[in-house]
């Protein structure tokens, strides 16, 4: 198990059998740089938690941490009750993840690429078959079930990604950028199945770079700068009257361009004009 | 929704299952191979065929070897064992084409233990062709050699230790290469150390065939101390009633096979969880030195307006990007060692021999003929820049010149040394340096006719298109490119050969002709290439992704 840090400016954390994901003093350095520093979130369960901030904010890693991808430096994840790094067996079958650098194997059909993840997750072939259908048929998969994964667009292979992860009926879903490069219709039946899958009591966790549709999705937020937690609580507290886009702006600052700067674009443009 | 989880009792399979799921899937993704396109077909049965023929011709070897006396016994065992360790160990990292069932980052989110992860690659590892081939040959020894009683069960007992041995020291130098791979000065030490053991072990065993009898024995005797040649020789103790000898061997053997294995698996757990040492990149100068504008004029000129900003771009390439540091570091290593093979096995070194150097650019040749498929995040950005077919060929194809000149220099001078005739050095140069358009030209037309896509790293598990076909495709245009390349630099070659004795005026007349017939060919090259791109609709971009990859 990894050695726990002090406790940090983190939120009070409630009762950890309300919570599906507890994580405490994560922290991650790479060379000389700190990319997690200190991270402690309390996600209850049946929440839409949303991880917001900024590229290189530290959110993929703190993902990665949480799902026994990368091991952390200090800190604990306790997913579902179950400790990730002290026994990731049995977490890994209590979550399921779309991560960031989706490895799928390439030469599978959809339809054979969700069986062989079901069959690898233990579950009968039965039940494999008739979910495996049930989940082409949602996500609008059915017409090219047959072709090759390597033959699949970004955002289809996004929602076969997503079909993998919620096979197994997981406690707590994490998806790293879900709805990138998915198009608005897909990321809309995308959304209804997270939906679903919320309403059925299960917990998602998900980083975005889209304000909107975390402020419209999440009841929970965490605004991520530099490796640590700024703010995090129920999205109506954490943004007040503001959006959460002026909230998370508030919070990490915004980036200004000066009046000189990139004249030579706006004068080209003019001339050309 | 209902919680499906372990302790339900679901769906907690036997360890059993788990293994016939892995089974399925490597046999599916076989025939999905075979479906994927015609090329990948191609390499698929190629490999197959390849693999089953190599097998049958070895067995038949053993087979024939074992009507003669202990000695011939031992000529053939020894190193026959040796070579389907080196087949194992190197021959996928030579190819290129990577198994995507051996990959362990595709297991990594399912809930497997490391136990679980390492039999699935196991089993993914043994159903493919070269396992298939390696047993028919194993068969072969079994036959010869496998005689009644304990002898036969030794037999049998040595030739699966050889399995388990060669399978475990190919798993764990993959993984010990994927694990250095991920920092820039251990993926330099890494590739480096593997090309050296590799070009070492392959000159040590190839030579063989030119050493005289009794210099084969004492080689043997030496082999019998590597493991691949003590098992070989525990066969032959078997053979020889020597049981408990061969028992030995097969036992000392087997533990160092187990070993493997478990250093393997160890050092998968940790690789699947640990990140790379990332340090940040050291300054470079990003200013183009007065040399470097002046070359990107010349190449400007020939090739179009944006060939010059290509091959300034690809010649940083050359320097910073792990996959070019990697292949320019194989082909120097390799290079050398495979001509002085070459040298040995036609007589030695003597004056002249220095002639025998341009083979060196054999290991170069996969860069020059895939001069699209590399740096895909690059050749988007030239692509959008507008820039056309021939600029990018014309621009990566002269950043690809060193691929082709540096090792056959090196090799010049190391041949001229040892044969001790350093007067054929700069007729040898001269052929090399003003011939490069040829390799380019060739270098050209397959880059637009048989292209692949390449990750930007040395990492043996980053070919995602890699598979049990692509890899026997990739060498089989390098082989046709090979040949070509020899077969139009002849002419160049008999020309410097016979003038090199007339004097170093005939010299100076011939080096102008040289140089018109390579560039007036690269030309060519390049003319063929952007008419067949043009033909066929080639999809520049579709090449950026996996599925451009000798799927189209």
């Amino acid at each position: 198990m990894t050695r726990a840090l002090p406790p940090s400016a983190s939120p009070p954390l409630s009762n950890s059998a309300e919570l599906a994901v507890k994580v405490t003093g994560l922290r991650k350095v790479f060379g000389d740089r700190t990319a997690v520093d200190g991270v402690s979130l309390a996600v209850p369960r049946g929440s839409f938690f949303g991880m917001v901030g900024p590229n290189g904010a530290g959110k993929t890693t703190s993902i990665r941490m949480m799902t026994g991808l990368l091991k952390p430096d200090a800190g604990t994840v306790v997913v579902d009750g179950v400790d990730v790094w002290e026994d990731p067996v049995s977490a890994k079958a209590r979550f399921g993840v779309l991560p960031d650098d989706l490895r799928l194997f390439e030469r599978l059909t959809g339809r054979e690429l969700l069986t062989y993840v079901a069959l690898l997750r233990r579950i009968p072939p039965a039940v494999t078959k008739e979910r495996t259908e049930q989940v082409l048929d949602v996500l609008g998969l059915g017409r090219s079930a047959d072709e090759l994964v390597a033959d699949y667009s970004q955002g289809m292979r996004k929602k076969i990604g997503l079909g993998a992860a919620i096979l197994h009926v997981p406690a707590v879903l994490f998806l790293d950028e879900p709805f990138e490069s998915v198009d608005p219709v897909s990321a809309r039946a995308l959304q209804e199945v997270l939906g679903q899958f919320r309403a059925s009591g299960g917990t998602i966790i998900f980083s975005s770079h889209v304000m909107a549709t975390v402020e419209r999705l999440c009841d929970r937020v965490a605004i991520v700068h530099q490796g640590a937690v700024v703010r995090t609580g129920e999205t109506a507290t954490v943004c007040g009257s503001q959006s959460l886009e002026e909230t998370f702006i508030d919070a990490v600052g915004a980036m200004e361009v000066r009046p000189d700067q990139l004249a030579w674009l706006r004068a080209g443009l003019a001339a050309a004009s | 929704m209902v919680s499906i989880h372990p302790e339900d009792g679901t769906g907690a399979p036997r360890p059993s299952s788990l293994w016939r799921v892995f089974a399925s899937l490597k046999l599916r993704l076989l025939r999905n191979g075979l479906r994927a396109s015609k090329r990948t077909r191609f390499g698929t049965i190629a490999m197959a065929i390849a693999s089953i023929v190599g097998g049958a011709v070895a067995a038949n070897s053993f087979i024939s070897d074992s009507a003669e006396g202990p000695l011939a016994w031992s000529r053939s065992l020894i190193p026959g064992f040796a070579v389907i360790f080196l087949a194992w160990v190197f021959g996928p990292l030579l190819l290129g084409g990577v198994d995507d069932t051996l990959d362990p980052r595709r297991l990594a989110v399912l809930p497997l233990t490391n136990r679980e992860i390492t039999s699935g690659l196991s089993i993914g590892a043994f159903l493919a062709f070269l396992p298939l081939g390696t047993v028919i040959a194993l068969t072969g020894v079994v036959i010869a050699h496998g005689g009644p009683g304990l002898r036969f069960v030794l037999v049998i007992a040595a030739c699966i230790t050889e399995l388990v041995l060669v399978f475990g020291a190919s798993r764990f130098l993959s993984v010990v290469l994927a694990w250095t791979s991920r920092s820039r000065r251990g993926r330099d030490i890494g590739i480096l150390l593997a090309s050296v053991t590799a070009g070492v072990l392959w000159l040590a065993t190839q030579s063989l065939a030119a050493l005289n009898d009794d210099a084969v024995d004492e080689v043997n005797r030496w082999l019998a101390w590597t493991p691949p040649g003590a098992l070989g020789h525990a066969v032959l103790d078997a053979r020889n009633g020597a049981h408990l000898a061969a028992a030995v061997r097969i036992g000392v053997v087997a533990a160092l096979a187990v070993g493997s294995i478990v250093a393997w698996s160890r050092l998968l757990a940790a690789y699947l969880v640990v990140p790379p040492s990332i340090r940040r990149t050291e300054r470079t100068a990003s200013s183009i030195s007065a040399n470097e504008g002046r070359l990107a004029g010349v190449v400007r000129r020939i090739g179009g307006p944006l060939a010059g900003a290509v091959f300034i771009k690809e010649m940083r390439y050359l320097a910073r990007s792990p996959g070019r540091r990697s292949a320019m570091a194989v082909s120097m290593v390799m290079g050398v060692p495979f001509v002085i093979l070459q040298v040995l096995r036609s007589g030695g070194f003597r004056p002249g021999i220095a002639i025998y150097a341009p083979a060196a650019l054999i290991f170069g040749l996969g860069s020059v003929n895939n001069l699209l498929g590399a740096d895909g995040p690059s050749l988007w950005l030239e692509v959008t820049s507008g820039a056309s077919l021939k600029e990018l060929l014309v621009g990566r194809g002269v950043a690809a010149i060193p691929f082709v000149v540096l090792p056959v220099t090196l090799t010049t001078v190391v041949l001229a040394v040892l044969g001790r005739s350093l007067e054929h050095v700069f007729p040898v140069l001269c052929v090399v340096w003003l011939g490069w358009g040829i390799p380019l030209g060739i270098g050209a037309y397959t880059s637009v006719a048989a292209p692949f896509s390449q990750a930007d790293d040395a990492n043996p598990f980053s070919n995602s298109s890699g598979s049990t076909g692509s890899g026997m495709l990739v060498m089989f245009v390098a082989m046709l490119s090979i040949f070509a390349t020899a077969l139009s630099a002849l002419p160049l070659i008999v020309g410097f050969v016979a003038t090199s004795s007339l004097g170093s005026v005939q010299l100076l007349i011939m080096a102008p002709v040289c140089a018109a017939y390579s560039y007036a060919f690269w030309r060519v090259g390049l003319y063929l290439a952007v008419r067949r791109s043009s033909r066929t609709g080639m999809d520049l971009l579709g090449l950026l992704t996996p599925r451009g990859a000798l799927q189209s």
